[in-house]
């Protein structure tokens, strides 16, 4: 999962991120706060997300329709993973 | 260390010992949400390898320490220091501070345990390197204790968890290339 210039990309990094973009557009800063990087790693997030047609850049980050049907499958792989629905209901483990 | 400063008396080994097993039993750990632990253990993966042998070490230390607590607790310390003269005490001594007097005659017959030498209100006893063997091995002992079982809290039972976040990884890098 190499992107642009060597960029590779943390999956963990990256489901946070189109998870929180699951909730609706979400300007950069608010984004990049949720994806827990600093903000030069996260405009190299951004980068690889928008060359993918995941999301549209701008003041505000927009889920495409494809980026949304990452989300949810990765959603999906979480719940299966965690063998629950929620994945992102509170738990111990 | 807390015996022979005065503080606790017998009944504080059977705190020690109830909080040992405690620190066993009682459930605790990191409490995070699923994708959260998820990364924690990817991210931990090749410490959380050592999650078994720590649990082992950890229910050892805490058993042990339990066991101490009562076996002192039913067998109070006997804690003598020699009495020494005032001309012999002076330059070769250790300071105290007065709440370890208060400790030295515990567990022995009355007037064994002897505080050997006050002067101008500071009060002074032969420095036993039995003494401070025993502080050294206290402290390292509980402090290493106290670590394993809390190391071993943050981990938790991992093997599995571990498993499944190197699974969600796996899947999740194929699904995003």
């Amino acid at each position: 999962m190499i992107g642009r210039g060597g960029f590779l990309p943390d999956v963990y990094v990256v489901a946070r991120i189109l998870h929180a973009l699951m909730g609706g557009p979400m300007p950069r800063s608010r984004l990049a706060a949720v994806a827990r990087v600093n903000y030069r790693r996260f405009q190299e997030y951004l980068q690889f997300l928008v060359e993918r047609g995941y999301v549209t850049d701008g003041e505000v980050v927009f889920l495409t329709p494809k980026g949304a049907e990452v989300a949810a499958e990765l959603e999906r792989l979480l719940s299966e993973v965690l063998g629950r629905e929620d994945p992102f209901e509170k738990r111990r483990m | 260390m807390l015996y022979l400063g005065g503080v606790v008396g017998p009944w504080g080994y059977l705190a020690a010992a109830a909080a040992a097993l405690a620190a066993l039993f009682v459930p605790g750990g990191r409490r995070m949400e699923g994708l959260e632990a998820l990364e924690y253990l990817y991210r931990w993966r090749r410490v959380c390898v050592a999650a078994a042998p720590l649990r082992a070490l950890a229910a050892a230390a805490m058993a042990a320490l339990a066991a101490l607590s009562v076996a002192v607790f039913l067998h109070p310390p006997h804690l003598l220091y020699a009495e020494v003269q005032e001309s012999s005490a002076v330059g070769n001594l250790t300071f105290y501070t007065v709440s370890v007097v208060r400790a030295v005659p515990g567990g022995g017959p009355p007037g064994e345990g002897v505080v050997v030498f006050t002067e101008g209100g500071k009060v002074y006893m032969p420095f036993l390197w039995e003494t401070a063997a025993f502080l050294a091995l206290a402290v390292g002992y509980t402090a290493a204790a106290a670590s394993l079982v809390a190391f071993w809290r943050a981990l938790g039972s991992s093997a599995e968890g571990v498993r499944r976040a190197l699974e969600f990884y796996d899947w999740a890098r194929r699904l995003l290339t």
